[in-house]
């Protein structure tokens, strides 16, 4: 079976091509452009691994994540975050809401499958 | 008036007289030269062999101010003559004060006069002997008188004649100097007034002066000097040309230091240059606060020595609202005496002085106070511009990160679906490109965000090791040959913080590399050893590039400042401000052409 990977982020054009590049990797991919949609179509989808952006309009990063820790059945997916501005001081806060990984954009897409194999492997 | 009294011949005699009286004190320029020339005429109006004009001075003396025909030795017992401690005829007319044994010689005017001085000594019981000094019938003078000098309800002093033959002092003799006296006196009081006029006029001058002095940019030092000049230089003052002034020291208030003198020989500006206050009169004056004069004649034989001038000296504290500044030391002439005036006009000059000190102090302060405020508020406005550089590297940051991943997935995406390997080249590029605007982003980040080091020990070796073998990566198209020569810096342990340090010299390796990019042969040399015993480590890079432009290589710690086509101008800046933050430094030596050195110096310990 495919493994099912949700992605959270703002930007269309950026789901479209990590979409198509998830996909070309053989992936099962979903997009949520909608923050405030996130916890209805992780419950909805059940992914193997959620990749979500930090700084989203509406709700951010940290909410969505600590939101989806409490959604239990909710298949306890390991969280990515993505982020284009990464602060030390947001690490605890990261731990906080259960995340374990953080990738920083501009992402590579190699990095990218290996966290998620990491993640998956590691689950 | 007269003529009624006297009769025509007298009359005229009087008024020619006084008139004559009243032309020197319109024509002769000073007190000495009037009285000297009236004291002339009154020896031809009187016919008399010796006449003398006494005034009485404000030590109470009344010396001859000026005379004719008298001797030496007469003059110089009469001279010392004191109202206060004395008594005799010419004491007591100028007193006021006639006893009853005077009352035969006295006229209704105040004026004593006998004409033959034997017959009168006769008269006198032995008990009224002692009111006499008798000098004047020692000297053998028979003719007797003393005139007293009216000025207005006060007697300033006497005119005395003498002669040694009798009867030389008639009546009308008397009548005319008893009409004169008010006249010269009147004459002496102008001289006088104008004197004063004069020197009030000179020390407001001399005060004015200073004051001046005071607005001109110049050194406290040579302000004090200046000042002294302009005051010894007072012709009326009995002043040697010899003084100096002492301030008390800043850092030890038990001290007096030397800083300003005039005339002084190079033995006492050694001598003087540091004076503890119980060591010196000087310094009594200053824990006193008072005026101290010494006069050579009151020193004791123990501490005069041989070659020592004859003068006396005047020491004054210098006071500021009762806060003792230093003091001013002024040498005055041999026989000078002590006098108010002096005294007086000295006062105010250290008042002036105390002033001008006091406010060139105050200044002082300000100034410095003004320059910390200015840099601190320089350190305010650049803390001011870092921050708003950081809130724009935050938003650059994230507006421009995401569209780059988006290009950087995209050109993977392009890679994975074409099957023309003509495409690759241009991904290549794309994949370049994105990189290169992610460390432009990164820089911005750093610079903005350099915080106070967080110090722990750091093996030196290794960190250079990682940095070398990183930027090896870095720019692994490119051959240059590393010389490393740090094994000296093996098991060397700094407090340092390592993150810091790496990017220090990640920055300065990224620059050496790109230096080098025109070259054909390209070395880097790195260099490093411990200093003990100055404390720090000294690490220096050097390159065989391009070098760096005279007028560039001061302008490398600058913000923004870059000669590539693309960087941000904050590798260097974040650099020069960690490695100073660490409390070491960096210098660049480097020519056009020739290749750059850069040396950092990174202190072994944390300063505290």
């Amino acid at each position: 079976m495919k493994t099912k990977v949700m992605l959270i982020d703002d930007d269309k054009e950026f789901l479209e091509e990590m979409n198509e590049m998830l996909l070309l990797s053989g992936y099962e991919v979903v997009c949520i452009d909608d923050a405030k949609k996130a916890a209805c179509a992780t419950l909805e989808h059940e992914p193997d691994v959620i990749l979500l952006d930090l700084k989203m309009p509406d709700k951010s990063g940290f909410e969505v994540a600590d939101e989806l820790r409490y959604l239990s059945g909710a298949c306890g997916a390991p969280i990515i975050v993505m982020t284009a501005y990464f602060k030390d001081e947001l690490q605890p806060l990261l731990n906080l809401c259960g995340v374990r990984k953080c990738l920083k954009k501009p992402l590579h897409p190699l990095d990218v499958i290996s966290q998620i194999e990491e993640a998956v492997a590691g689950r | 008036m007269v003529s009624r009294r006297l009769g025509l011949d007298a009359a005229e005699k009087y008024i020619r007289s006084s008139r004559a009286i009243l032309n020197l004190s319109a024509r002769m320029f000073s007190r000495s030269q009037y009285l000297d020339a009236a004291a002339k005429l009154i020896f031809g109006f009187s016919g008399c062999r010796c006449v003398g004009i006494r005034l009485a001075d404000a030590a109470g003396h009344i010396p001859y101010e000026s005379y004719q025909g008298f001797s030496g030795k007469f003059l110089e017992t009469e001279n010392n003559l004191c109202l206060g401690k004395d008594q005799c005829a010419c004491v007591r007319v100028i007193k006021r004060e006639a006893k009853p044994s005077d009352a035969s010689a006295m006229t209704p005017f105040g004026s004593f006069c006998v004409n033959q001085s034997r017959d009168f000594d006769k008269t006198l019981s032995k008990d009224e002997r002692c009111l006499y000094r008798g000098v004047c019938i020692e000297n053998g003078f028979l003719s007797i008188a003393v005139i007293p000098l009216r000025y207005r309800s006060s007697i300033i002093g006497a005119i005395h004649l003498a002669d040694e033959r009798e009867n030389r002092i008639p009546g009308d003799v008397i009548g005319l100097m008893e009409f004169l006296s008010p006249v010269i006196a009147e004459g002496v009081q102008k001289f006088e007034l104008s004197d004063n006029i004069r020197k009030s006029y000179d020390i407001q001058r001399k005060i004015n002066a200073i004051m001046r002095l005071s607005l001109e940019e110049i050194g406290l030092e040579e302000l004090l000097r200046q000042a002294l000049e302009t005051i010894v230089f007072i012709p009326w003052m009995a002043f040697e040309l010899k003084a100096a002034i002492f301030l008390v020291d800043d850092d030890d208030p038990q001290t007096l230091v030397l800083r300003a003198h005039i005339g002084l020989p190079k033995k006492f500006e050694k001598e003087w240059a540091r004076i503890p206050f119980e060591q010196s009169l000087s310094g009594q004056a200053v824990v006193n606060r008072e005026v101290y004069f010494i006069d050579y004649a009151d020193r004791g034989q123990e501490t005069k020595y041989p070659g020592m001038p004859l003068y006396g000296h005047y020491n004054l504290p210098i006071l500021f609202v009762n806060k003792i500044l230093g003091i001013i030391r002024i040498y005055v002439r041999e026989g000078y005496q002590r006098n108010r005036q002096d005294e007086e006009f000295l006062f105010s000059f250290a008042a002036a002085l105390a002033a001008i000190i006091n406010r060139r102090r105050t200044e002082k302060k300000l100034f410095k106070a003004y320059e910390e405020l200015i840099e601190s508020q320089n350190k305010l406005s650049g803390a001011q511009r870092l921050s708003d550089i950081g809130t724009l590297a935050a938003t650059v940051a994230h507006e421009l990160r995401n569209p780059l991943g988006v290009i950087r997935t995209a050109a993977y995406n392009i890679r994975k679906k074409s099957k023309d390997p003509q495409l690759y080249g241009h991904l290549d590029n794309i994949d370049k490109k994105v990189m290169e605007s992610d460390r432009i982003i990164s820089n911005l980040l750093c610079y903005s965000r350099i915080k106070l080091p967080h110090h722990e020990k750091v093996r030196i070796y290794d960190i250079l090791e990682e940095c070398t073998a990183a930027a090896k990566n870095k720019f692994k198209d490119f051959k240059v040959s590393v010389l490393k020569k740090y094994n000296g810096l093996k098991g060397c342990v700094l407090e340092a913080d390592p993150l810091q340090i790496k990017e220090v010299f990640g920055n300065i390796l990224d620059n050496a590399y790109d230096a080098l990019a025109g070259n054909k042969r390209r070395v880097i040399e790195i260099e490093g050893a411990c200093d003990q015993a100055a404390g720090e480590v000294k690490i220096s890079f050097k390159d065989n590039g391009a070098g760096i432009d005279a007028q560039d290589l001061k302008r490398l710690s600058e913000p923004f400042f870059t000669t590539k086509a693309r960087g941000t101008g904050l590798g260097l800046t974040v650099s020069f401000q960690i490695v100073h933050l660490h409390g070491g430094r960096i210098d660049v030596e480097s020519r056009k052409g020739e290749g750059a050195s850069f040396s950092v110096a990174i202190p072994l310990f944390k300063k505290q």
